[in-house]
């Protein structure tokens, strides 16, 4: 399919197109998501401020005729605009309406009246705001805004020309029945509800801001005090005598009291940040004007909020829309609807006919007609503001100071920052838990929309998310130093609040046991899963396996098998943590099952994509890993939208296909789990850092580490945010950013981060915990590759000291240590000191891991290279040829993992003067990584040793050299790190290329 | 050079060439070296952005002037277009870098593919293009997820929805899908670009020169005739015979009505 180019989409949008490719092009679109996108983008173009307009650079258009100061005439010249008719004036200046020649059409234009003085800057600020704002909003109950610019140093804005009434004036022109009230003022709400979506509040709101157009519309306008949407204060009150009570002022002169008064929420009042609600408020209080024609509270500086004035006349308007509206007009903006869209909902909605409804279907719906009886009870009695006590018990403030002393008192020097970091992730849980336990509340008693049977056992979902924050502030409060490590995370784990609100989810599960004292059984059941939960997430792996196991016999003796999933999901979890992966497959697996069986979709769901990754990535089993994922697609399907759910597997599938180096797959599940997770996490979270430092392994694999460079700087910042700056995660990032770096500027640039995280190491985790060790082998590299081997041979063989204190000298550990050192024997060239390293290390791996293990095969790949490089080519091949064979039998003839014995093959061939053999096996390996993506580097590694093979067996030299070139161009742009490289390619080449 | 006489016939490339010239002050080409530009892509017949047309020549030219007006006009419109694409900003850094090289740096035996741009629509609009195509396919950035028209439609707020989708989704999906397979390709047209990707009735009007109000008249037209096949085919499939199911294809299509028109508003 043949996309077709940006100039043909263009003249689509222009209409320069025949019909008969127009249709052509409508053809194409139809298949072609992209190209719908392109479609899409070159459309907005016509409609916005062209290229000639955009700045007031091109001479003799832009400059206006006059430079108007208070009222341009008619036929005055403003940019490309003609001036036609004084509309109104405003706090801000004049509308007027004038001719835009470009576009052929009439439009409003707002000109801000020249300012000077200390609120000049504000007021153009403001506009300019509110302007770009309104912009970006397209929405047929919003007045649409074409363009904004300055003419003269004057701002202007170009708007859609609406002829027609404001709404007060079309309440006053004639009497109109509640339904046609009704009807527009939910046309105005919906305009401010998509501004709310594009986090616009108006903060202005009156029936003078909406007009009815020609076709009777409510459009809203003059988003004048529209900011973008942020929790910082309002400007705070002024003098209350300064302030005008009185519809026509739309402003106070000063510019700091922003609102009209009868309109204005009482937080706006108070000098409170307000937010969308307040729009809901002054919603609220119009719709309530228009419809009793009294505004609800009496005049007053502040208005009298604590009275609700009633209707002078007989009101044919149903109780239900007074009660809508009502609960719009609660004080505090928490006793308002969540949002427009929730109070526009209910406004259309006719309760007769739900109720009928509700009734049918059986349900309780005592209470409603008790409401509808008392509809000038301004405060209906909350039934669900049970919530923030519910939860004091579990999460307070004594209970934070509590944990705080307790961490604090471990003396770790991790304590403060994480403590931090966990008070703000639990009152965010708490505060999150508080919401969902008030909606799922107000969802049965207040809107009457849930049946009594779903609000029990959505509470009893959010009882257990309550529970496990209690196990989990518990164990904070006898914290030790090794649990401050893990406190920060293990605070941003605990089950998900939102989960809770999956009715569909939750009403599929089986239907829980009901006798008594199965139930006590079963409560004992839950506390030690949550314990399990906690003990997981804290690092206490043995402990968390004995919760297990115990809750887990008694999941299977009362036969929820629901519970028993979960159970095992957990169980999987410490099983993995502990390295033991085929035990978390089992128990993976089985949680999965045992969730199908319960009809608990969510746990299913959970279960499969984790078996994706155990099995996908550390199993190695790539192809059952896939299944998985088929299958979690499946069961996301069920469960409804599932973003969370699909970044984790997004991130999984990515991990999978990395593992199997293929990496442009790899990178496009990783980019897709990063926008879930931006999306869905925002991007500050914790697992979008994970993310972040996944897909920069990847780039840096495709010789990208610019690109990683920047991926882990943003990751660094996100974990010690927030984690702390000595967390030991933070560590491992900074050791990734040094490898990218030392990519980008050579092996010197990464000493520096190296050490920074060797300290880190040494201070969190300890000198003998193996990631301080391997790091000091890390460092002894970078020396090596530096050429400073004294430094080199100091960080190995403390390694090997420190191995051998931690784990003794029969440890699979310690011969990675050995091997360490005789790499870097060999790197001095020392081949004989190196051989006997590697004999050691052979000895101790194949006694210790068997002759079938990777390490095992890698060493004997790299002693077969000594032996190489030390003139025993024949033993060597012979070596080369056993690891080859082994590998083949494991995992076929075209594995990534061939590729490195195929290359070191083809050396030894070379050394043996078969070149007609060394090119078979180069050949070989750039087969097999051609489709793979790697790193031109890499595939210049393997092409030097073809191109030399086939100089060698002199069939094709061009192409040799041709090989050489394309090798030594990919060294050399690579940079420092590949100087050596490009050297000794340079170098061949120069003695080759000539005759 | 040459002087036109006053008997000729007026000469639109030469007026087309003054007023170019004039757009840009600073930018300076040589008349022929622009008119064999403006006649190579097609002349001014039908009328083009010829101003548009002059300063992409000269960028192509890589003139200092030129290059200038490109970095400070055009690529902020496409750096704003890719941002309001909620990408990444590191994306839109690579997306800006690649699409310089793109533009601005001449091919083998072809000057650079700014040279390519025909005058049909704003220079602006084309580079805005260019950009998101690059950013779309080659950083395979997916910043227009592609959402199908049949999954945009389907309600999601509504609860008592919720539960008859569960059990029908296969069949309102169909029914949906069908409804939209029998419309008109135009009218398909028109209502991916209002339902997927957002664009503003009065675009999608201009695109198809109508008005805003016709356009409007347009996209509620394709929405009933939407609703109406979709109920047709929900009918057929789940058979409303019994009373039962009568009332329950109500709630339903009542359901699909309210998210359509929701959608459409």
């Amino acid at each position: 399919m043949d996309c077709p180019d940006e100039n043909t989409l263009l003249a689509y949008c222009e209409r320069a197109l025949e019909p008969s490719q127009a249709q052509a092009v409508e053809a194409h679109v139809d298949r072609c998501s992209a190209c719908l996108a392109l479609v899409g983008e070159a459309a907005r173009g016509a409609a916005r401020t062209t290229l000639m307009d955009a700045s007031g650079e091109k001479p003799g258009t832009d400059k206006p005729a006059t430079a108007p100061s208070s009222s341009p005439g008619r036929g005055t010249q403003l940019g490309r605009y003609v001036v036609l008719d004084r509309v109104g004036a405003g706090g801000m200046g004049v509308v007027l309406s004038a001719y835009d020649p470009r576009l052929d059409r009439r439009v409003a234009l707002k000109l801000v009246r020249a300012l000077d003085g200390d609120g000049a800057r504000e007021l153009e600020q403001r506009l300019l705001r509110e302007a770009q704002a309104v912009a970006r909003l397209s929405h047929p109950h919003v007045i649409t805004v074409f363009d904004v610019g300055t003419v003269d140093g004057r701002l202007f804005m170009a708007m859609e020309f609406v002829e027609g009434p404001t709404l007060r004036q079309w309440l006053k022109a004639s009497p109109r029945s509640w339904r046609e009230v009704l009807h527009l003022f939910k046309q105005a709400g919906q305009g401010l509800a998509a501004a709310h979506a594009a986090q616009l509040i108006h903060r202005d709101f009156k029936p003078d801001n909406v007009l009815v157009d020609g076709q009777g519309r409510a459009r809203v306008t003059d988003f004048g005090l529209a900011r973008l949407q942020d929790t910082t204060p309002a400007l705070p009150t002024p003098p209350r005598a300064n302030v005008p009570d009185d519809d026509a002022a739309p402003l106070t002169r000063t510019g700091s009291l922003v609102g009209t008064p009868a309109y204005m929420p009482p937080e706006q009042w108070s000098g409170e940040p307000m937010d969308a609600r307040g729009d809901q408020f002054s919603f609220c209080v119009a719709l309530y004007e228009a419809l009793f024609r009294i505004r609800p509270f009496a005049r007053g500086q502040p208005p009298d909020f604590e009275h609700l004035q009633a209707p002078a006349h007989d009101t044919d308007v149903p109780a239900w829309v007074r009660r809508v509206v009502l609960r719009g007009l609660g004080i505090k903006p928490a006793d308002r609807y969540a949002s427009m869209t929730a109070l526009l909902e209910d406004l259309g909605k006719d309760p007769a006919r739900r109720r009928a409804r509700l009734l049918a279907t059986g349900c309780a719906v005592a209470g409603v007609s008790a409401l509808a009886l008392l509809p000038w009870l301004r405060a209906e009695p909350a039934p669900c503001t049970g919530a923030a006590a519910r939860l004091a018990p579990v999460w307070s403030a004594p209970r934070e100071a509590r944990v705080r002393a307790a961490m604090l008192a471990t003396g770790a020097s991790l304590a403060g920052s994480t403590m931090d970091a966990v008070s703000r992730h639990l009152s965010d849980y708490a505060r999150a838990w508080e919401a969902g336990y008030t909606e799922t509340c107000e969802a049965t008693h207040v809107r009457h929309e849930q049946p009594e049977n779903v609000l029990a056992l959505r509470m009893a979902c959010l009882e257990s998310r309550r529970q496990s924050l209690d196990v989990l502030a518990d164990t904070l409060e006898r914290a030790d130093s090794a649990l401050v490590q893990k406190a920060a995370e293990a605070s941003l784990r605990l089950p998900s609040v939102s989960d809770c609100s999956r009715v569909e989810s939750i009403l599929s599960l089986a239907p829980e046991p009901q006798d008594p004292a199965v139930r006590a059984r079963m409560e004992q059941a839950r506390l030690r899963l949550s314990r399990a939960q906690v003990l997981l997430e804290t690092g206490r792996y043995a402990q968390g396996k004995t919760e297990v196991t115990a809750a887990l016999e008694e999941a299977r003796a009362l036969g929820y098998r629901p519970l028993e999933a979960e159970v095992l999901h957990v169980a999987g979890w410490l099983e993995h943590r502990l390295a033991r992966n085929e035990e978390a497959e089992r128990a993976w697996t089985e949680a999965m099952r045992a969730a199908l069986a319960g009809r608990h979709d969510v746990l299913a769901l959970r279960a499969s994509t984790d078996l994706v990754f155990v099995i996908g990535y550390e199993l190695e089993d790539m192809k059952r890993g896939l299944e998985h994922a088929a299958q979690a697609r499946a069961l996301m399907e069920r469960v409804g939208s599932a973003d969370e759910s699909a970044a984790r597997l997004e991130n999984n599938l990515g991990l999978v296909y990395f593992g199997e180096g293929q990496l442009p797959q790899s990178l496009e599940h990783y980019q897709r789990a990063l926008a879930l997770r931006e999306r869905t996490l925002g991007p500050e979270h914790l697992d979008t850092a994970k993310v972040l430092t996944n897909l920069a392994l990847v780039r840096t694999r495709q010789g990208s580490p610019l690109d990683a460079v920047s991926l882990y700087e943003r990751a660094l910042a996100i974990q010690r945010r927030e984690l702390g700056a000595g967390h030991p995660l933070v560590a491992n990032t900074l050791i990734l950013l040094g490898d990218a770096r030392r990519w980008v500027e050579g092996p010197e640039a990464a000493v520096a981060f190296y050490e920074q995280a060797l300290a880190l190491r040494e201070a969190t985790l300890g000198e003998t915990h193996l990631d301080t060790i391997r790091l000091h082998n890390d460092l002894g590299r970078l020396h090596e590759q530096l050429e400073r081997f004294d430094s080199a041979r100091v960080h190995h063989e403390k390694a090997l000291a420190l191995t051998a204190h931690a784990f003794g000298e029969e440890h699979a550990e310690y011969a990675q240590s050995l091997l360490a050192l005789a790499a870097l024997e060999n790197r001095q060239g020392h081949f004989a000191a190196a051989l006997k390293g590697y004999d050691r290390t052979l000895a101790l791996q194949a006694r210790l891991l068997g002759a079938k293990d990777s390490s095992t095969l890698r060493t004997r790949e790299e002693r077969a290279a000594v032996l190489r490089k030390a003139g025993r080519p024949r033993e060597a091949l012979a070596e080369l040829e056993e690891v080859l064979a082994r590998k083949e039998a494991d995992g076929g003839p075209r594995q990534p993992r061939l590729v490195t014995s195929l290359v070191e093959l083809a050396r030894t061939w070379l050394e043996l003067k078969q070149p007609e053999r060394a090119r078979v096996a180069a050949q070989r390996a750039l087969d097999i990584i051609q489709p793979l993506g790697w790193s031109p580097t890499r595939r210049a590694e393997l092409q030097f040793t073809l191109a030399q093979a086939l100089w060698d067996a002199k069939s094709s030299r061009g192409q040799a050299l041709a090989l050489v070139d394309e090798a030594l161009a990919a060294f050399t742009s690579a940079g420092k790190a590949k100087q050596a490289q490009a050297r000794e390619v340079a170098l061949w080449k120069q003695t080759h290329s000539r005759p | 050079m040459y002087t036109p006489n006053r008997m000729d016939p007026p000469r639109p490339d030469e007026d087309a060439y003054l007023r170019a010239r004039a757009a840009w002050p600073g930018v300076v080409l040589e008349r022929g070296v622009f008119l064999a530009h403006l006649s190579a892509r097609g002349g001014t017949d039908p009328v083009r952005h010829v101003e548009d047309l002059y300063l992409a020549c000269a960028c192509a030219r890589g003139l200092p002037a030129a290059l200038a007006l490109f970095e400070r006009r055009l690529l902020p419109a496409a750096r704003q277009a890719l941002a309001r694409r909620n990408m990444a900003p590191d994306v839109v850094d690579e997306a800006m870098q690649r699409l310089r090289e793109r533009l601005l740096l001449p091919r083998e035996n072809a000057p650079p593919r700014l040279a390519e741009y025909d005058g049909r629509g704003p220079l602006e609009t084309w580079v805005r293009t260019v950009a998101l195509r690059l950013a779309l396919t080659e950083l395979r950035e997916r910043a227009a997820r592609p959402i199908a028209l049949e999954e945009a439609l389907l309600p999601v707020q509504d609860a008592s929805f919720a539960a008859l989708k569960h059990r029908h989704h296969a069949d309102i999906e169909a029914s949906i899908a069908s409804a939209l397979a029998s419309m008109e390709l135009r009218e398909r047209a028109f209502l991916r670009l209002h339902l997927v990707e957002n664009v503003g009735v009065e675009d999608i009007g201009r695109v198809h020169g109508v008005s805003r109000a016709t356009m409007t008249r347009w996209l509620k037209a394709a929405r009933d005739t939407l609703t109406e096949r979709t109920h047709a085919e929900l009918r057929r499939r789940l058979k409303v015979d019994a009373s039962e199911l009568e009332s329950l294809a109500r709630t339903l299509l009542s359901g699909l009505d309210l998210s359509v028109r929701h959608l459409l508003r």
